[in-house]
């Protein structure tokens, strides 16, 4: 669905952007990486927004700088903040919006029930709050049933149960066959959402695989134990290597743990690990 | 897509402009200020004549009413631009089949091809003096060039809807070519030279084609001056 080879980029001629890597048909793929890494430039090349790079960056059978007009009409994007008439109401925008496509829509009022604005499409968007626009600007995306969703921190700035209805919408795209290309500083929705990820540092793709792969070929389970010896004290050791653990031996046989816990590292840990940096 | 569908979404995204318009109280009644002003030049400055002397100045005040309308069109474009921007409207539309030319070419080229239009009509009928349409036509197409430069200008220069309010006051300035060809001495005049409104007024004035080219090539300079600001701001 998508094919980046050899795509280069440079702003101001200073290298910025250099990648290769596909995405296939009903995949959801993530881009993380630090503010300034190189996401955002990345998506305005697959979008279609700079054209002026080098290489082939192919959206849908389409070099992303020689499209044609029905390009766009296979593609939805939801930018990070939302782009919404506030004079109009909710229902109004999507109508406008709507009306640009050819393609034969979604029900305006499913897709406004899907994320608990059913009540709200009457009312002005100015009225809304911010997790509200964030919604709305989210079935915006969604309304032409595009082929490809772009999409940019889906879930910030939104409740825990709201940011869990929109996962469940982004799983059931892609149940339906979307390719859902993710950009996002959220580790735990990557984890969660990806098949793969790529994480991006200063205009590279510095590690690339599905989440649960990198965990596992980075890291592995650990466990971590605390026990009394003259004062609290806290090990930790490898789960495929307690029985090496003398001192772990000794507290079971004298049952002298306080507490014992299993750990994997997070898809957090793997990044500041390949990466050097921390995103949360 | 074929090009009836192209042509559509133009319209569609130029609807949306007008609606925008009549949901802004203030850009609605500015629509409306070509209308009332010619009506207050048509009748108003013949019934002034009883106290000043005026008759000199009938074209200097039709040059006015022919700036005007593109003046307030180019307000009203630059406005809704702003908004728009303010909004991230800009940005998104630029991944809609509309597109960053469709956006542009709804928001501001119609508009301009209406300002044009339009003033040919105002100058028909309110005119104070007796203009052959020939010229008020060439006068149409130089002042909307006029209004297409000041939208650039307030949308270059402005970051938002406030502050593209106080610009376009301080961009009238720039029609000042206008009374200094008509109350200026001609050596004092060329000070303006880089003014396209003075080769507009000196176009109304002699109707000499020199004048109206002149001010075409001036005002292709001002608009490739603005352009990769302009267009920078709008994406």
């Amino acid at each position: 669905m998508i094919e980046v080879i050899d795509l280069s980029f440079s702003y101001n001629d200073r290298p910025f952007i250099d990648m290769n890597f596909s995405v296939k048909k009903g995949e959801i793929f993530g881009f993380l990486g630090p503010s300034g890494a190189g996401k955002s430039t990345l998506q305005k090349i697959l979008t279609g927004l700079i054209r002026s790079y080098k290489g082939n960056a192919i959206v849908n059978k389409t070099e992303c700088k020689s499209y044609k007009d029905d390009f766009y009409e296979n593609i939805g994007v939801d930018f990070e903040f939302p782009s919404l008439y506030e004079k109009l109401t909710g229902r109004e925008n999507l109508k406008f919006f709507g009306s640009l496509y050819s393609k034969k829509l979604r029900d305006v009022d499913e897709l406004l029930k899907m994320v608990g604005l059913q009540n709200d499409g009457g009312k002005k968007v100015s009225e809304y709050s911010k997790g509200m626009k964030s919604r709305l600007n989210f079935i915006k995306a969604l309304l032409h049933n595009p082929d490809i969703l772009f999409l940019d921190e889906p879930t910030s700035g939104l409740d825990p149960n709201n940011s869990r209805i929109m996962k469940n919408i982004i799983i059931n795209e892609k149940e339906k066959g979307k390719t859902i290309i993710l950009t996002t500083h959220n580790m735990v929705d990557a984890t969660e959402l990806c098949d793969k990820v790529a994480f991006i540092v200063d205009g590279n793709i510095k590690a690339l695989d599905s989440p649960h792969n990198l965990i596992m070929s980075k890291g592995a389970a650990k466990i971590k134990y605390t026990f009394m010896d003259g004062k609290e004290e806290i090990r930790e050791c490898m789960l495929g290597k307690t029985s090496e653990d003398a001192k772990l031996q000794e507290l079971i046989m004298s049952n002298r743990i306080l507490s014992i816990h299993s750990s994997e590292p997070t898809l957090n840990d793997i990044f500041a690990e390949v990466t050097g940096s921390v995103l949360q | 897509m074929n090009f009836a569908n192209s042509y559509g979404k133009l319209f569609i995204s130029f609807k949306q402009y007008l609606i925008q318009i009549t949901k802004d109280a203030m850009l609605f009644i500015i629509c409306l200020a070509p209308l009332m002003c010619g009506v207050l030049f048509k009748f108003g400055i013949p019934a002034a004549e009883k106290l000043i002397i005026l008759e000199p100045y009938y074209l200097l005040f039709d040059l006015l009413l022919a700036v005007l309308t593109p003046m307030m069109i180019s307000y009203v474009s630059s406005m809704v631009i702003l908004g728009d921007i303010d909004e991230g409207i800009t940005k998104y539309m630029a991944v809609t089949p509309l597109g960053k030319s469709g956006y542009l070419i709804s928001k501001l080229v119609f508009p301009l091809f209406a300002s044009f239009f339009i003033t040919i009509i105002v100058m028909m009928i309110f005119s104070l003096t007796k203009i052959d349409l020939m010229q008020i036509i060439g006068i149409s197409i130089l002042t909307s060039l006029l209004g297409l430069i000041m939208s650039m200008m307030v949308i270059s220069i402005s970051a938002n809807k406030v502050e593209g309010m106080a610009v376009i006051k301080l961009s009238g300035i720039t029609m000042i070519g206008i009374p200094a060809a008509f109350l200026t001495a001609q050596n004092v005049q060329y000070l303006f030279f880089f003014l396209p409104s003075l080769w507009v007024a000196k176009f109304s004035i002699e109707y000499s084609l020199i004048y109206f080219v002149l001010c075409i090539a001036l005002s292709s300079v001002w608009i490739l001056f603005f352009i990769k600001k302009f267009l920078k701001k709008i994406y």
